[in-house]
């Protein structure tokens, strides 16, 4: 549990207090003045980030109110814990590898499947947890029954039992949102402009060259046994040049948008944009890397990287610019799914007002019915008047279930879709979390000139710095930068972060 | 129906921090300045418990302990009534104190003592925020009334022919 911590503020003095076993947090104004936005800053740099109550933050303001709650935890449900039975070996383990030049193996033979052939398989089910203010969970029960792993499955797989399994021979990939994507692989020797645009349901794998001008969009893996030229190219999964990526012809429109990682040897004059890991085992050149989680690239020449999460380099030149944190990407489909729920949600919540409307107006009708008949029973008389009314309520009623009854079944689908699709999301959020603060680290040169951006900082090298690590901060989004010792002594790479 | 706590008083920070904290765990609140007319708002309501404060000089304290401790609750109990006071030796304390109440809270409100309160009153876990099970218990509810309504419907026809 978070122990009780204080700030000692610029204009006063602020104390966080946790309750109920860290499950509320209060926020105490021990003496002067705080700000709203003060109180948010403490609250990240005490690790707490989760159930944030904004409308009670502002109240701190006032000098009659000396402690609001600021946090609190909340249950969730969260989506299976996968193990990947079928994935690419793209792990930590080889950056040593590829920042001394050693190619990346072609990724199509590990990727492939064969009908029946796991993909994933659910580790844990989906499940209730309670999430603390500081991101701890604490699991409540198992809710496999509400949702189905059918969420998961893409295109062209089948559910058995806890596994999602290939439905064909192809390629697969795990999305983003954790669906799996089996595709039959389309072998063609080469493709250039006289293809036109290419956007077939394949994975593709080119045995040559893509030439200049290509235009390839395609819902799987793209592997090159050559080089891509100039070319547009989009494929939801992963994308492997074996032997670079270069735009030689400078056009404009030459770029790469892939779902998951982008490995070749070399990039020139390229763009890339990658879900996941960029690995360049040779250079990168007047290029701009986007990066969702993290780049690896023995030489950064004159480009541009954003990264998310980290860059492992063996040298970065003058001329390069470095963009380091989450701050700088922006991952518009998930901005689109989250707006999809939220209109969701808001379309539940009119639904829910059209359906208790209808029980106001089903329930006044019923109680009529109800009056007609114990007077009809009561007297006789006026029994044809008394008849026709009723007749006139009851098919209104009638009327009133039938539109009810819609609008539930419509409210059901509803509610079904945006229980999925807020599982999709959580699994997006959990795989996408900050394990650790972002970092660049150079195990040989980075030098003099090269510019380095962080949420907060700008900075631009005065002199070169050779085998360090520079972190971002991120509370502040400053800098920090640690030398290491050469690294001829330090042999392991990852033992020094 | 949603749970509520209904707060007697014209202290704008002992309202907003009652408010607040109950709003955390989905219990809302009911605000009065005075004791009077207003009386007749609470009947369809499903109060747990009431914060008033003892200073008020318009409020008829035995009264509305007579009210609230001859009402009652979801479980058939009492709704119990806790005082607000900020004066240890003020005189309307001092003479509310010997009725019967649930217990008593000094302004301004200490937060600590506060979650005890409500602690005692709801089991507060049981309402920390769960918006799925919201959605699924509301589905729930329309559903059944929507078969309850279908159901009734049969019977009416059953007698019509």
């Amino acid at each position: 549990m978070i122990p009780e911590r204080q700030f000692k503020l610029p204009r006063g003095v602020l104390k966080f207090i946790p309750l109920l076993d860290g499950k509320l947090i209060i926020a105490q104004k021990v003496e002067g003045t705080i700000k709203p936005v003060e109180i948010l800053t403490a609250l990240r740099k005490m690790g707490i980030s989760y159930g944030i109550l904004s409308d009670s933050i502002p109240l701190i303001q006032r000098d009659d109110i000396t402690e609001i709650p600021v946090a609190c935890a909340y249950f969730e449900e969260e989506p299976p814990e996968f193990n990947l039975v079928v994935q690419p070996g793209l792990s930590d383990k080889l950056v040593p590898q590829v920042l001394q030049g050693e190619p990346i193996e072609l990724l199509k033979d590990r990727l492939h499947v064969s009908p029946g052939e796991p993909v994933l398989k659910a580790r844990k089910s989906f499940r209730v947890v309670l999430r603390f203010p500081d991101g701890r969970i604490e699991e409540y029960q198992d809710i496999h029954h509400r949702y189905n792993l059918q969420v998961f499955s893409g295109a062209n797989v089948a559910i058995r039992d806890d596994q999602i399994v290939a439905q064909i021979d192809g390629s697969a990939f795990v999305s983003k949102w954790g669906k799996v994507y089996v595709f039959p692989i389309l072998t063609v020797r080469g493709l250039g402009e006289i293809h036109g645009k290419v956007d077939d349901q394949f994975a593709v794998h080119v045995l040559e060259d893509i030439h200049s001008y290509s235009n390839l969009e395609i819902p799987s893996n793209l592997f090159v046994t050559g080089m891509i030229h100039s070319s547009f190219i989009k494929a939801l999964g992963y994308v492997q040049a074996q032997e670079g990526i270069d735009n030689s012809k400078k056009i404009e429109n030459s770029r790469i948008i892939a779902g998951k990682s982008v490995i070749t040897p070399h990039v020139k004059r390229y763009r890339i944009i990658a879900g996941e890991d960029v690995w360049i085992n040779e250079s990168i050149q007047q290029s701009i890397i986007i990066s969702h989680r993290k780049v690896v690239a023995r030489l950064i020449d004159e480009s541009e990287i954003r990264v998310r999460s980290c860059l492992y380099a063996d040298e970065v030149r003058n001329g390069s610019q470095i963009y380091l944190g989450p701050s700088f990407l922006r991952d518009e489909g998930y901005k689109r799914r989250l707006v999809a729920n939220q209109n969701d949600e808001r379309k539940l919540n009119e639904q829910e007002y059209v359906i208790e409307n209808l029980r106001d107006k089903g329930e006044k009708e019923k109680r009529t019915l109800i009056n007609y008949f114990s007077r009809l029973k009561e007297s006789g008389r006026d029994k044809i008047v008394i008849d026709s009314t009723m007749e006139r309520v009851f098919k209104s009623l009638q009327e009133t279930h039938d539109n009810l009854q819609k609008q539930v079944k419509e409210y059901e689908a509803r509610l079904q879709t945006f229980l999925n699709n807020k599982i999709l999301l959580a699994y997006y959020v959990r795989e996408n979390r900050a394990r650790h603060r972002p970092f660049i680290r150079v195990y040989g040169k980075i030098e003099k000139g090269v510019t380095i951006v962080t949420a907060n900082q700008n900075t631009k090298l005065s002199q070169s710095l050779d085998n360090v690590t520079i972190y971002a901060d991120p509370f502040t989004g400053k800098m920090e930068v640690v030398n290491h010792k050469p690294s001829s002594e330090s042999v392991d790479f990852f033992q020094t972060i | 129906m949603k749970e509520k706590i209904l707060i007697i008083d014209n202290d704008d920070a002992a309202i907003q921090t009652i408010g607040q904290l109950a709003r955390v765990f989905n219990i809302e609140t009911m605000v009065m300045h005075n004791w009077g007319k207003a009386l007749n708002l609470l009947e369809h309501e499903r109060i747990i418990a009431v914060f008033v404060n003892v200073e008020l000089e318009m409020i008829n304290l035995q009264m509305l302990i007579k009210k609230f401790f001859q009402t009652e609750g979801e479980q058939g109990s009492k709704i119990p009534v806790y005082f607000l006071y900020s004066r240890l030796f003020g005189k309307n304390y001092q003479r509310a104190r010997h009725l019967p109440h649930a217990g008593e809270l000094k302004k301004p409100i200490d937060v600590r003592t506060f979650i005890d309160v409500l602690n005692k009153l709801v089991k507060l876990e049981d309402k920390i925020d769960y918006k799925e099970r919201e959605y699924r218990d509301k589905m729930k509810k329309f559903t059944e009334y929507e078969k309850e309504l279908g159901g009734f419907l049969q019977k009416l026809r059953a007698i019509m022919e």
